[in-house]
């Protein structure tokens, strides 16, 4: 009973994983695939493929093409009847006439590297089938590519190693000021006393209350009448002042026994190597999980990122580059998710990175000792 | 280590400064939200721009192109007028135009040529009015302006599978005006639910057609049923007229295909969206429009693009080939490129923006990237024979009717009307559909047609 239970958690766990993991998989494999193939649930390349039945009727142009149909009317009773398919092994056309009788034509490739085959009909309706027959190497290149990728690096009008650095220095000064400042915040509420603390404490609390959209307007005003357009003061200055950052901290700080503190000072040590000596360590954890949410929040900011630059600006940011991908009515989805496989790179090497502190960040206070 | 992260974080701190823009008495700047391709054919036509300013005017003048993404465009334009940091001509959705000149931010080109009018009656009339705004004035009367030059139009066909109508043996719907007047039975939208329903295989999650429950893909059908958006009252007031009988046949029209389950159900929250169900050989016909052609075609889907079907608001209208009765519509949609009132060089922007939309310049640019003109001088200049369908979404342009010239059409679309055509979806009966209009009207006239109704 007890293995059967223990399978089937094991089951849901990696059904589960699957399941959260799927966005990651749609992600990577569309970065993988041709251009158009982007949105189609194709997974698994064909080595065969058969299209059609499509109309002909001898003595009138064929009624509309796919976009490799190369099907033309030649004369009142002649067709040629072709496909563009330069991967193929082979392909075979099936035309059926109205009576329902078959007729295989195999064409041979020409020069410009179409199948071709030239046909005479007598008059009367007919359709045919094409199938085409590939290689497995034929069939993974005609579904898979690193051309995304390609497009993506060495494209002179889309900068994306220049975003990528500008993203990864946004959110790294923003992460590592904001931690610096929030823990040296949380310190004086957690552990100093001074007239209107609570009050003041209060009053930072407050503004987690609004949302922070408010805030946008009155920072934006404050970064142009600083002239910090275009600048990375202007990217990161307004995010340092992390309430529920200093809040999160001054939690943690709150439990450090005082004693530790008393006993520091009794051996001589100042308030700076207090607070780096003793409260940093203990607190490493949450700060290492206040860096990563400050980091990955940058990391992913468009519009305040969009507003603080002008277009010119050399400071644009990756999500303000992906966005670019993204026009008013179509996507490129394919380069979108290449560049997003980039994207995702830091963020992925910072969790590895950080992952220990992270857990025990999240458990801390869960484990009574 | 310690020390290097200090170093690094003061390098990057003070190495970034930089100031405000400027820019020269020759120079203009463009804040454009071209695609990649478009992007690119732009910057040719703006160094084109400048050789032929040199040898017609003989002085230099230098075209700065800076690209924006589309998301939040206005919000950017918005906040750089506010900071001064503005472009000297912004392209932007036609839809969101309005914003603007609400905001007083758009030059009025009357100023700068007196003679606009004249110009602007050169281009396809629902491209014309996109940025004819009128405009109500401290007396009351209401004023129209001219606030940009259109530089693309767009509009919504029927896309069909062409293997699901070969299959089930249902004749292919007209692609022309002219096979549209032809044809027999009527392409009406008994026809149209006819064909839905023939298609829908529900066991096999094939449906006949997939809908979207926004305003601006079921304005086409309110126009097919002559549906005012918004009239002018005794008072010289705004006030939208949705809930009319004609609006309520319209949304019922279309609501009947979801209530008989002929309809996909692509409108719900997570269901598979009508373009991707498309691609994927599960919907038979969708509404869509030419900015779909290539992704369909890379795909490998067997299509066709025919005209949306006729309603009973038969109205004649001009082609190249006279005029014709028509019953069919499509909304309109696309760019408008507008010159900010803080331009130092108001002629040298309008310069531009003629030359851009010049019938030689404006077709190679249709014919580079596959777009309907909308320079009706450019019309015989575009090789529509290399793209069928692309001539479909043409013919049914000449049957836009142009879409209502009110702001926040971020709030009318969003908050307002995709809500209640949820509604109506989900309503069941006629008397439903005419509920969620009547809530629709009340929430417009609320949010943004009282505001509109102030004088400015």
């Amino acid at each position: 009973m007890r293995s059967i239970t223990r399978t089937l958690m094991f089951l849901c766990l990696v059904l589960g994983t699957i399941f959260v993991l799927f966005p990651f998989f749609w992600m990577t494999a569309t970065s993988l695939k041709v251009e158009g193939k982007g949105m189609t649930f194709e997974f698994i390349p064909k080595r065969v493929e058969v299209l059609g039945p499509f109309k002909l009727q001898v003595g009138t142009a064929p009624e509309g093409k796919m976009k490799n149909d190369l099907t033309e009317l030649t004369s009142d009773s002649s067709f040629t009847i072709g496909w563009s398919a330069p991967e193929a092994d082979g392909i075979t056309f099936e035309i059926t006439d109205q009576d329902g009788n078959k007729k295989i034509e195999s064409p041979s490739l020409n020069k410009d590297k179409n199948w071709i085959v030239a046909n005479s009909l007598p008059s009367g309706n007919y359709s045919y089938q094409v199938t085409i027959n590939r290689s497995w190497s034929a069939a993974w290149h005609s579904l898979y590519t690193l051309e995304n990728f390609r497009k993506i690096a060495l494209n002179p009008n889309y900068p994306f190693l220049k975003f990528l650095r500008n993203s990864f220095m946004v959110a790294f000064s923003t992460a590592f000021l904001t931690v610096v400042l929030c823990a040296l915040a949380a310190y004086v509420f957690a552990k100093k006393e001074f007239p209107g603390k609570q009050v003041l404490f209060w009053t930072f609390m407050s503004a987690m209350m609004i949302p922070g959209m408010m805030f946008m307007v009155p920072q934006f005003a404050l970064v142009t009448r600083f002239g910090w357009i275009n600048t990375i003061f202007g990217l990161v200055v307004p995010h340092l002042a992390n309430v529920f950052g200093i809040f999160m901290l001054r939690q943690m700080m709150i439990g450090i026994p005082d004693s530790l503190f008393e006993a520091a000072r009794m051996d001589g040590a100042s308030e700076a190597t207090i607070f780096y000596r003793i409260v940093v360590p203990l607190v490493m954890p949450s700060l290492a999980i206040l860096f990563l949410l400050t980091f990955v929040g940058q990391w992913n900011n468009f519009l305040w990122q969009l507003l603080v630059n002008t277009p010119e600006s050399d400071l644009i940011t990756l999500p303000v580059g992906l966005a670019m991908f993204r026009g008013q009515y179509e996507t490129q989805w394919e380069q979108m998710m290449a560049a997003s496989c980039f994207s995702v790179m830091p963020i992925v090497i910072l969790f590895l990175f950080t992952q220990r502190y992270l857990i025990e960040g999240l458990t801390a206070g869960g484990v009574k000792e | 280590m310690r020390n290097f992260i200090l170093f690094f974080l003061i390098a990057i701190l003070f190495s970034s400064c930089g100031g405000a823009r400027t820019s020269a008495d020759n120079e203009i700047v463009i804040w454009e939200t071209y695609a990649t391709e478009e992007h690119d054919e732009f910057v040719k036509i703006a160094e084109d721009f400048e050789k032929w300013y040199k040898a017609e005017k003989g002085k230099e003048v230098h075209v700065r192109i800076e690209r924006l993404p589309f998301a939040d465009h206005i919000q950017k334009i918005k906040f750089a007028a506010i900071t001064g940091t503005e472009p000297d001509i912004v392209r932007v959705d036609a839809g969101e135009l309005i914003d603007l000149v609400y905001g007083q931010s758009i030059l009025d080109l009357n100023k700068v040529d007196p003679e606009i009018e004249t110009y602007l009656k050169t281009f396809t009339p629902p491209a014309r009015e996109t940025v004819r705004i009128p405009l109500r004035q401290a007396d009351g009367s209401v004023k129209t302006g001219v606030y940009g030059i259109p530089d693309q139009i767009t509009g919504v066909a029927v896309y069909y599978n062409r293997k699901f109508f070969r299959d089930k043996n249902v004749p292919f719907p007209p692609a022309s005006l002219k096979e549209l007047e032809a044809t027999s039975p009527k392409w009406d939208y008994d026809r149209f639910y006819k064909t839905a329903k023939a298609l829908t295989d529900s066991s096999q999650n094939i449906y006949g057609i997939a809908l979207n429950s926004s305003l601006w893909f079921t304005l086409p059908f309110f126009n097919a049923f002559g549906t005012d958006f918004v009239n002018v009252d005794a008072d010289g007031k705004f006030r939208c007229t949705l809930d009319s009988d004609s609006g309520v046949a319209a949304l019922t029209a279309i609501s009947r295909l979801v209530w008989d389950k002929i309809e996909a159900g692509a409108w719900l929250p997570g269901a598979l969206g009508a373009d991707r169900g498309f691609v994927n050989q599960k919907y038979a016909m969708i509404i869509s429009g030419p900015w779909n052609l290539k992704q369909f075609e890379n795909a490998g889907v067997d299509f066709g693009v025919a005209l949306i079907p006729e309603g009973p608001n038969v109205r004649e209208i001009e082609t190249p080939n006279g005029k014709v009765k028509v019953g069919t519509s499509t909304n309109v949609g696309g760019t408008d490129m507008a010159i900010l009132k803080t331009t130092k060089k108001p002629e040298l922007c309008y310069e531009f923006l003629k030359y851009l939309t010049s019938p030689k310049v404006h077709a190679r640019w249709c014919n580079a990237l596959g777009q309907i003109p909308v320079q009706t001088l450019a019309e015989p200049l575009v090789n529509f024979k290399d793209n069928p369908a692309l001539a479909v979404f043409m013919e049914q342009i000449r049957t836009a009717i142009p879409r209502p010239k009110i702001p926040r059409y971020g709030v009318l679309e969003g908050q307002i009307m995709v809500p209640q055509i949820d509604r109506a979806f989900r309503a069941g009966n006629e008397e439903g559909v005419r509920k969620a209009l009547q809530e629709a009207v009340r929430e417009i006239d609320r949010l943004i047609l009282d505001d509109v109704n102030i004088s400015r």
